[in-house]
């Protein structure tokens, strides 16, 4: 499955564009994509290196630090939070990188500032090797974990659909190498749990409600959402009228998901990272997040 | 900007461990948190169904919510990706399906239009019962048959066909048959197609 480099590039312009979207439209969220912004560019060069370099699986963690960490240290320092940059100057020395890097890399846990720096700083490079960096990482493979390199999903969201009367399939991401893979829309992405009954969809009112011009089926985005600010949100409307908070009772988790039939401008990851007011109502509800997102939440 | 409360304070405090209204690595929450108080979320659930309009028995994904009053809204329906059968497709008609429950324009009493009138009336189901009723005693006994051309016996009446709509459940398509069965009727067919 080759993806041509340019459809791959495209994908950092695509967040880099989102996150100034979202930046504007929604306030709440400008401080952590701000930060975000910043990073990407640090983020973009190192997967671009690492697209050339292609280093050996056994030495992604040493290629990292030597060729990655500097310049993720530096964005941060220069443009993250100020309890962020304070902690990781507290805590770190070139030589902890690797142990917190491999440590991240098997799912153990980290303490805050560790899992962010870790995850910033490696998963570009995973992100470049793509299926190679299926070597990577332990645990099992596909289901609930990344068919390539093991990880969790960070999110899930609903493809753009082709047909006005086709629902599309869910996929969930990957949070360390961004790979997607489809997964079954009415299962808990971290238990398996199928009974309806344990799982609770959150959405903002007014999304798909009774009565009101209910949606019967799916909407297209509109050729014209794609290249416009038709999709924006509209000041009244539901902010977070594409995206929903995936609840199960069984496991007390839940994930973000994103629905790019309702809004075409949408860029899962980035969405992610920006809702913060829905990850604050899913905590509310006694909730957890499968695994936090770069920003922490 | 609006006031947190001291409990609004707690709450915050939960959500990252770090100081007041900051998150773990150190983001300002108060915006967001603001924001989250204006919000007006609600829970849905999500279940399978099967579409009732015909044997190809698309999958649905139907999203309920349940009213203060107890009762359950129906919110939604679309096809199920995950189903071989369909996909996540539905034909215009199963694409409707929600309308079955939920149309305002959904006739709810029985109507009458008397032979040569030109206008419905509204009559009771008593009315239309004992109506219906009539009409099946008088064209059964008007046609019934009890001898073929040969001098069989066959006792059937073939002064009346059936149809049995799309929206029946197994249990009603099996009733209906074995009743009009009874009958004597032949001519029995069911709209198990679009
Ligand atoms: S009526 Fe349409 S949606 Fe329903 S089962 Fe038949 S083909 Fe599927
Ligand atoms: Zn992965
Ligand atoms: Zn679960």
């Amino acid at each position: 499955m080759a993806i041509s480099a340019a459809a791959v590039a495209n994908r950092w312009t695509q967040r880099r564009r989102r996150a100034q979207e979202l930046r504007e439209a929604w306030p709440f969220s400008a401080e952590v994509l701000g930060f975000y912004g910043a990073l990407l560019d640090a983020q973009e060069a190192a997967w671009s290196q690492a697209r050339m370099d292609v280093p050996a699986p056994a030495d992604v963690i040493s290629y990292t630090r030597v060729r990655v960490l500097p310049a993720i240290f530096e964005a941060t320092v220069r443009s993250g939070p100020s309890k962020l940059v304070q902690s990781l100057l507290e805590r770190y020395e070139v030589a902890d990188f690797e142990s917190i890097a491999k440590a991240w890399l098997d799912g153990n846990e980290l303490l805050p500032v560790e899992r962010y720096i870790a995850r910033a700083a490696v998963s570009p490079v995973l992100e470049a090797l793509g299926t190679a960096a299926g070597a990577l990482g332990s645990g099992p493979r596909g289901g609930r974990h990344c068919p390539s390199c093991g990880g969790r999903p960070q999110l899930s969201y609903f493809a753009a659909s082709s047909e006005e009367l086709l629902t599309p399939q869910r996929y969930l991401e990957c949070e360390r190498c961004a790979t997607s893979w489809p997964y079954t829309r009415m299962t808990c992405a971290a238990c398996g749990e199928s009974r309806s009954m344990q799982l609770a969809v959150f959405t903002e009112e007014g999304v798909a409600q009774a009565g009101r011009g209910a949606r019967v089926v799916r909407r297209q985005p509109a050729a014209a959402d794609l290249g416009s600010e038709a999709a924006a949100p509209e000041p009244g409307s539901a902010r977070f009228a594409h995206m929903r908070i995936d609840g199960c009772r069984s496991c007390s988790t839940y994930v973000l998901t994103v629905d790019l039939g309702g809004n075409g401008r949408a860029v899962p990851v980035v969405d992610e990272l920006a809702a913060l007011p829905l990850d604050l109502y899913a905590k509310e509800q006694g909730l957890r997040k499968i695994t936090p997102n770069l920003m922490g939440f | 900007m609006a006031t947190v409360s001291r409990r609004d304070f707690l709450k915050l405090t939960a959500i990252g461990a770090g100081a007041i209204g900051v998150s773990e690595l150190g983001f300002d929450m108060a915006h967001a948190y603001e924001v989250r108080q204006q919000l007006r979320i609600a829970g849905a659930t999500e279940s399978h169904s099967i579409c009732p309009y015909c044997a190809v028995g698309c999958s649905l994904i139907a999203y309920t919510r349940k009213n203060a009053d107890g009762s359950t809204a129906l919110l939604q329906i679309e096809g199920d990706p995950d189903s071989p059968v369909n996909e996540g497709r539905l034909c215009p008609k199963g694409a409707t399906a929600m309308e079955l429950a939920n149309s305002n324009r959904r006739v709810e009493q029985p109507k009458y239009r008397a032979p040569g009138a030109s206008d419905w009336q509204t009559v009771s189901w008593d009315f239309v019962l004992d109506k219906v009723a009539q009409h099946i005693k008088d064209s059964r006994d008007r046609t019934f048959v009890t001898k073929d051309h040969d001098g069989k016996v066959v006792n059937r009446c073939d002064g009346i066909a059936f149809a049995g709509g799309a929206a029946f459940s197994n249990e009603e398509g099996y009733f209906a048959s074995k009743v009009l069965r009874s009958l004597g009727l032949v001519y029995l067919e069911q709209q198990a197609r679009v």
